[in-house]
């Protein structure tokens, strides 16, 4: 027999409120009869409250709300990195040290489009990957900027020495040009994707990457300002169709 | 007369330390931004909601350690969201620690009561989009990156061509536009 705990009908924001002000309250009574009394008992409360929320801490199988990105991070087994057709961009595969990292983008119900990290291990044999979603556009923005050709950033990522962007292209873009590159930078394009009912979002995913300029030559501990600025410096880019004509409107 | 109200949000985080209200004040003014960010990425809305309370649960055991000078509060908060959520994805559950650490016991919603949730979530939303309309395409689209879609002022820039302060002087001009009723997210 499964024992289930009653659904709450009250406000969730409202009930998650007054739990949160009740164990302040709670903590700060405890804290302060710690700090009077010094008392082995408590210790032994606090201990209790651990020992209660371990035994509560069993959930539900978490999930992204997309089936085919919760596939790709592999949080419901092995990840599989083909899944582009079912709700997700075919994933892009960035190849790094040790590995490889895919990158996907998928559409919400709130009506966003966003980007999924998936980083597999060529070690792990058992298909697991680390995952992560990155930044969101709203779907309109995103269709506007492409009709003019632009291309939409939508997260950085900083792995060891590399740097990652990704981003959107317009689907009638064949390249992306990379200006005033200083370093050796790649492009990969994903072939063009229409998130499920949504008309005219036709787009690319993009990643632009890079070793990190300051860091493939350094053997310090970069600070995290540092590090910050590094995914911040999103690279200047063009798109270009197949005659090679860039794509955004140049009279802007 | 809520002695907390005229608080600015890192003062709120400050004085919670000591007094619990302002963490209740600090709660209120964020929390439904939080669901959203959770929500507009995707994430059912049970586990939007789970979220949010494993968040503000980090806020009650962290804020011993965050230090205003080293940025605005919301990007704290935002800090821990994106944290808790890597964190779940990784470890193929709903993030628990921090609720865990504070005793609390986890709750189950109806589907009645999340409907009302999103309702709401719904309602404020579409104020602000009603609201955007109004303002000038540069305000407009710098609100739009940085405010209901939460990205950082650097990419909202290099995006945009143009510089993050000019991006920041857009946002701000559009807010008090607005009555700064739209929320402003790191």
């Amino acid at each position: 027999m499964s024992l289930e705990a009653p659904k709450v009908n009250a406000d969730p924001l409202t009930v998650i409120r007054s739990q949160l002000l009740q164990a302040a309250q709670a903590a700060r009574i405890r804290a302060h009869r710690r700090h009077r009394r010094r008392t082995i008992a408590a210790g032994l409360l606090t201990m209790g409250c651990l020992a209660v929320g371990t035994a509560s801490a069993a959930t539900g199988d978490f999930t992204t709300g997309v089936a085919a990105i919760d596939r790709l991070l592999s949080v419901d087994g092995p990840a599989d990195v083909q899944s582009g057709s079912m709700g997700t961009s075919e994933p892009i595969a960035i190849p790094r040290d040790g590995g490889r990292l895919y990158v996907s983008a998928y559409s919400t119900d709130s009506g966003a489009i966003c980007v999924a990290q998936s980083l597999h291990s060529d070690s792990d044999t058992s298909g697991a990957a680390e995952g992560g979603l990155g930044g969101c556009v709203q779907r309109q923005e995103l269709v506007d900027k492409l009709q003019r050709g632009e291309i939409v950033w939508a997260t950085a990522l900083l792995l060891d020495k590399q740097r990652i962007f990704v981003g959107y292209a317009p689907s009638v873009a064949s390249d992306v040009r990379v200006r005033q590159a200083k370093i050796p930078t790649s492009v990969k394009l994903a072939p063009a994707w229409r998130p499920d009912g949504a008309p005219q979002t036709d787009f690319k995913v993009l990643a632009v990457y890079d070793r990190a300029p300051e860091l493939a030559t350094s053997n310090s501990t970069p600070s995290d300002d540092d590090l910050t600025a590094l995914v911040q410096d999103y690279p200047m880019v063009d798109a270009v169709d197949d005659e090679g004509h860039p794509l955004r409107n140049r009279s802007e | 007369v809520n002695r907390y109200a005229r608080l600015a949000d890192d003062q709120l985080l400050v004085q919670t330390r000591d007094d619990v209200e302002a963490f209740a004040e600090f709660y209120d003014r964020r929390a439904q931004d939080v669901l959203r960010f959770f929500l507009w990425r995707g994430l059912p809305r049970e586990d939007a909601v789970d979220l949010t309370a494993e968040v503000f649960a980090a806020v009650l055991t962290s804020v011993h350690r965050y230090r205003p000078e080293r940025g605005p509060a919301t990007a704290w908060l935002y800090a821990i969201a994106r944290n808790k959520l890597s964190k779940s994805l990784r470890r193929g559950r709903v993030e628990r620690a921090a609720r865990i650490k504070l005793g609390l016991a986890p709750v189950s919603f109806s589907d009645e009561a999340l409907d009302r949730v999103e309702e709401q979530l719904d309602a404020s939303q579409q104020v602000s989009v009603d609201q955007l309309d109004a303002l000038p395409p540069a305000e407009r689209s710098a609100v739009q990156a940085r405010v209901i879609d939460g990205r950082d002022y650097e990419g909202i820039a290099a995006e945009q061509r143009a510089t993050a302060a000019a991006i920041r002087q857009r946002v701000q001009r559009g807010l008090t536009k607005l009555g700064k009723t739209v929320r402003e997210l790191p």
